[in-house]
């Protein structure tokens, strides 16, 4: 066993509560995401308005498609941790 | 009426004596098909920024040289293979497969998110040069962006500048100008081709001396 493996071990057999807790942290780093996702889509929006004549739609399609992705895995965090 | 004619005769002779001007300079040939994604473009049709007067022309358009993404992308390939390598590497066999799932997913969100961000922030990061002002758009970084802008008849002093192996070989470098307005300083970074834009920004300026000599500024 290497030390890193050892060193989980030893915090799962101390704390049942070590896994809840790494999941709390999922969640609160997805949930951080999200917003990171809801504003990339914001100021793409913003920028194109500045800016008029550029790639419009595929950008803006990244944009929600990303952030339709970041949903998605933060729906699944809840789900299977 | 007879001002109105003037006034629109004279924009067609400046525009045929411009068109004349980058027709005799190579980088013409070298205009994207996409303008949108290109880092010179001349007199592009599409392209305008929001603060543009209706009739105020757009001469150059400028972006970052593609070549300056190049160390980003290779950094976003290395950031790619660190879970392969990872779990080639060690087991990982006492975290749990839920949990290791997890972690694979946050990962290759957080690798997108800082190569979007970088895209965007070339994409965005862009001048304009129009025949009456220079215009900088920045997008420093998602939560900012910052547009400064200067009338040519402001311009005081342009400078540019190509140095090191990479510039020289792409050509690009970057382009100083001083101003008398409330931004004491637009650069132009890393635009392909500066000595031409400088040649462009000079011509604009003589144009515009030239105007205010007969009275015909905006």
């Amino acid at each position: 066993m290497t030390p890193f493996e050892e060193f989980i071990q030893n915090l799962t057999l101390s704390g049942s509560n070590f896994w809840f807790l790494i999941k709390i942290l999922f969640i609160v780093a997805l949930s951080l995401y999200l917003a990171f996702a809801v504003i990339i889509v914001r100021q793409v929006k913003i920028m194109f308005e500045t800016l008029k004549g550029m790639l419009d739609w595929p950008i803006k399609l990244i944009a929600w498609v990303h952030l339709g992705i970041a949903c998605f895995i933060f729906i699944l965090a809840f789900i299977i941790l | 009426m007879q001002d109105l004619f003037v006034a629109s005769n004279h924009k067609k002779k400046k525009k045929e004596r411009r068109k004349k001007e980058f027709d005799n300079k190579e980088i013409i040939k070298d205009k994207g098909p996409k303008e949108a994604l290109a880092a010179f473009a001349i007199n592009p049709k599409k392209v305008r920024a929001e603060i543009q007067d209706k009739d105020e022309e757009t001469i150059l358009f400028l972006r970052r040289h593609i070549i300056t993404n190049v160390g980003w992308i290779v950094l976003i390939l290395g950031l790619a293979l660190v879970p392969i390598l990872a779990f080639n590497s060690f087991s990982f066999s006492v975290i749990p497969t839920n949990f290791r799932i997890m972690a694979i997913l946050l990962w290759y969100l957080l690798v997108f998110a800082f190569a979007f961000e970088r895209f965007l922030s070339w994409f965005f990061n862009i001048y304009i040069v129009t025949d009456e002002r220079i215009i900088d758009m920045s997008f420093v970084n998602i939560l900012l962006k910052d547009i400064s802008e200067t009338k040519i008849d402001r311009i005081q002093d342009i400078s540019s500048k190509t140095g090191g192996f990479v510039r020289s070989f792409f050509r690009f470098g970057d382009v100083h100008i001083q101003t008398a307005g409330s931004t004491p300083q637009i650069c132009f970074e890393a635009v392909p081709y500066p000595s031409s834009v400088t040649a462009v920004l000079n011509d604009l300026i003589l144009q515009e001396e030239q105007e205010k000599l007969e009275g015909r500024v905006k």
